[in-house]
């Protein structure tokens, strides 16, 4: 019989760490129209803004719980406190961020990846952004990246206004109605027509606050033949009640632009991540989305595409990997709105130490689609017998005119190639690293080099200490 | 009226969906069949209830059964013996049910075939479970046969309880009817069980399929293999489940679910939902789908050989349900399927 290797739990020193909030604005625990209102007072809303934030109350209030995703009966709404403001504006140098607000995002390597391979870099403390840049050279170009916010007041007010929460309605589920009555920071991204934005512009989400939500809304607009890389990196240290987060992307793909969106996505293991993204792209467009998921106590993670002009193209890329006491449910969905269009789907999944992972897709191709393509692969490796790996896509095809091919397998780290690395030289552990890093490098190799080594570390760390 | 879910995926997703299970609504009135199940072989009559047996119909579709008809027909399979049923449900005015509950003792070997007909003009409701404990050793081989009329509602709900080394064959062809919901739940629960299903379908006009397949591995080196095939014409909507759920203790067990779907008009619906459940380490399992029109390469080499265009498609939806003929386990059904099918071309 085979011996049973256990893999001990991440260590997450690296993200774990926090600094006291004395002397930060908060509003109460739970989910009042009041604290609604105050809210929509603290961010100087327009009219438009207050009154659909008490109209998403409303919606939150009778949508439901889903019925068929992870338990999340441990968050209670009652004791999570949806808005934490940072002692301090937002600001344009990282000199002037406060002190412990900058060593936090100087641990986590932002300032040096400004420095070294970014276009623009917005940082999000609690509710609000305390950093946002943009170089000037891009700037130029006409590229606007500036905080949501800002942008409501500005030239840019009636384009957010006619674009925000009408991808993502707030009647879609509970916790996008949720998101519309408490969102605050995020970015708002408009790139022009034909402008190639040739290094990625990055938005970081440190969440600080014991039994905070953080609520940020990004919408990012291309225009025609605008070409843009997004990277979107969030953390939080990890404390003993529940944090939330309920994030909002929106993305607008112009015609024949082509937008790529990165994450990894390292939340500590006391949050419920209930994000929402979705994208629109227009004809010739082609939306990529990268996704890495290793944190989060329970993830509800579906990137989702609407294929909305003729020859639009997505394709998603995404690891997940579940820890102890983890339950991510990832995937993605893509709609065939239109003829011509297609997309590939390449998945992969990681479970160990009791982690759920689950890989929820849905593919739909529409009955005025013809033409269109689909294709999807799904690994899903299992690294011990307490885990759990569960699959489940949707293919729902209206069109005889359509090509729709999807392969899943699930299985366990081959002993003869840990075998074969040991009779390298290689430990045991070294060689289940290696084997799981070479799982993952169809998504590594798609993220910037950085990120990459990021994910790589991830992994290292996550297979520390599995010698059975 | 009764409105009841009908075959759920143990696992449940989107409900916008529209796959977690489906919806009927069925009368309360029904007769038992005129026609008495035919027997060959040794088939003892039994008192034996297998309700801790649950069925591809799901649970809230199992208690209603229970209700409407509580009196099954029940069989035992004697140890080491061999045995034939031979069922044939002939709907016409009235709706029929019946329930079949089949012990198979260890080392026995049962084979079933039912055939759902209906004369020319009925619309009625034909109501199908089979449950059967498989003990170990044992062969079940069972095969359904769905060929009502356009008006005929066909549903069947099959449970199957496995114990070790229990080897299952199930065949389903599905030819016509007007609603037909189908499946099959198998519980591997002992060791070195294995199932092989096969399912061929064919579906035009306004015709619904709706098929639920899962089967729960518990026993060590147990195998599962679940193959679809089919054509969709006309206005008709399939839904395909095919759940492989790998439990805690099922080391050493192999699952595979595929599906291969021809669509032949724009006005069909396919729905595909294969899904793996995994709990267990030392397992392999795999799905896989294709779902697409015919292919313009070999369109263009039968065209090139002297065939119009509806004579490939008749030709090609012929031979996947063709294709399942020879597999079907008894010389009067494999002779009449291949009568069936030539008025069919």
């Amino acid at each position: 019989m085979t011996e049973k290797t256990y893999v001990d739990d991440i260590n997450r020193s690296l993200y774990d760490f926090r600094y006291d909030e004395d002397g930060y604005y908060k509003v109460d625990e739970g989910l009042t129209p009041e604290i609604v209102l105050q809210i929509s007072a603290e961010k100087n809303d327009p009219e438009w803004m207050r009154d659909f934030r008490l109209h998403s109350l409303e919606c939150y209030r009778h949508l439901q719980v889903p019925d068929w995703g992870p338990d999340i009966s441990g968050l209670n709404m009652d004791e999570i406190v949806t808005y934490v403001r940072p002692k301090t504006g937002i600001s344009a140098k990282w000199s002037d961020v406060p002190d412990e607000i900058k060593d936090t995002f100087e641990r986590l390597g932002i300032p040096q990846a400004e420095r070294e391979s970014l276009a623009g870099v917005g940082a999000q403390y609690d509710s609000e952004l305390v950093y946002h840049n943009v170089r000037e050279e891009v700037a130029a170009q006409g590229v606007i990246y500036t905080d949501l916010e800002s942008a409501l007041h500005g030239p840019y007010a009636d384009m957010i206004r006619e674009h925000f929460m009408h991808l993502v309605p707030v009647t879609d589920h509970k916790f996008a109605a949720l998101h519309g009555a408490v969102w605050s920071g995020g970015s708002f991204v408009y790139v022009p027509k034909n402008v190639r934005v040739e290094i990625p512009l990055q938005s970081y989400f440190r969440l600080n606050a014991p039994g905070a939500g953080q609520f940020e809304h990004t919408l990012i607009i291309l225009d025609e033949g605008a070409d843009l890389h997004f990277i979107e990196g969030c953390s939080a240290p990890k404390y003993n009640v529940a944090n939330l987060h309920a994030g909002c992307v929106e993305l607008y793909v112009g015609r024949h632009a082509k937008l790529r969106y990165s994450t990894i996505e390292n939340w500590s293991k006391n949050m419920y991540n209930l994000n929402t993204k979705r994208a629109l792209v227009e004809e010739g467009g082609t939306m990529e989305w990268v996704s890495g998921s290793f944190g989060s106590h329970v993830s509800y993670l579906y990137p989702t595409t609407i294929l909305r002009g003729e020859n639009a193209h997505m394709t998603y890329t995404g690891i997940t990997f579940a820890g102890a006491d983890q339950n991510l449910d990832t995937g993605m969905k893509v709609i065939h709105a239109t003829k011509n269009t297609s997309s590939i789907i390449n998945a992969k999944s990681i479970s160990k130490s009791g982690g759920i992972s689950t890989y929820r897709s849905a593919v739909v191709i529409q009955p005025n689609a013809a033409g269109s393509r689909s294709t999807a692969n799904c690994e899903s490796l299992m690294l011990d017998d307490r885990s759990q790996s569960d699959t489940i896509p949707v293919m729902d095809i209206r069109t005889s005119d359509a090509d729709v091919g999807h392969e899943a397998k699930i299985g366990r780290i081959s002993d003869e190639a840990v075998f074969y690395l040991m009779s390298r030289g290689l430990s045991e552990e070294e060689a289940r690293t290696m084997v799981v890093s070479g799982f993952a490098e169809s998504v590594s190799k798609e993220l910037p080099l950085e990120y990459a080594v990021e994910m790589n570390n991830l992994i290292r760390l996550e297979m520390k200490g599995s010698i059975g | 009226m009764q409105e009841l879910s009908i075959n759920p995926i143990p696992s449940p997703t989107w409900n916008r969906l529209n796959v977690n299970s489906s919806p009927i609504r069925i009368s309360d009135t029904f007769c038992l069949p005129d026609r008495a199940i035919c027997v060959e072989g040794s088939l003892l009559p039994s008192r034996e209830k297998l309700n801790t047996i649950s069925t591809s119909g799901g649970t809230s579709f199992d208690t209603w059964l229970e209700t409407i008809s509580p009196a099954a027909e029940s069989f035992t399979v004697p140890a080491g013996s061999s045995a034939l049923l031979r069922d044939d449900l002939v709907a016409d005015a009235s709706s029929i049910i019946r329930r079949v509950d089949i012990h198979a003792m260890p080392g026995s070997r049962v084979t079933i075939i039912v055939r759902q007909l209906a004369e020319e003009r009925s619309d009625a409701d034909i109501i199908q479970s089979y449950r059967i404990q498989a003990d170990s050793g044992s062969e079940i081989q069972f095969v359904q046969i769905a060929d009502g009329t356009p008006r005929n509602r066909i549903i069947t709900a099959l449970g199957i309880q496995a114990e070790e080394n229990v080897g299952i064959h199930a065949i389903q062809l599905i030819l016509q009817g007007s609603d037909i919901y189908t499946g099959g739940r198998i519980e591997l629960a002992g060791p070195s069980s294995r199932l092989s299903c096969k399912i061929a379908y064919q579906c035009d006009e306004d015709q619904l399929l709706d098929i639920n397949w899962s089967v729960p591995h518990r026993g060590e080196k147990t195998e599962s293999q679940i193959t679809a095939s089919g054509i969709l014409r006309g206005r008709s909507r399939k839904t395909f489940r095919g759940t492989i759920d790998f439990r805690r203790s099922s080391t050493g067990a192999s699952g595979n679910v595929s599906e291969d779907v021809l669509l032949l008009s724009d006005d069909a619906q396919n729905q595909t939902v294969p899904v793996i459940l995994c709990q267990e380490e030392d397992v392999a399992g795999s799905h896989g789908a294709s779902i697409g029109r015919l292919s313009e390469e070999m369109l263009y080499y039968m065209q090139s050989r002297g065939l119009s265009e509806s004579e490939i498609i008749q030709i090609l939806s012929r031979s996947r349900l063709a294709s399942v003929i020879p597999l079907v386990p008894d010389e009067p059904t494999r002779a009449w399927l291949t009568q069936r099918l030539a008025i069919d071309a």
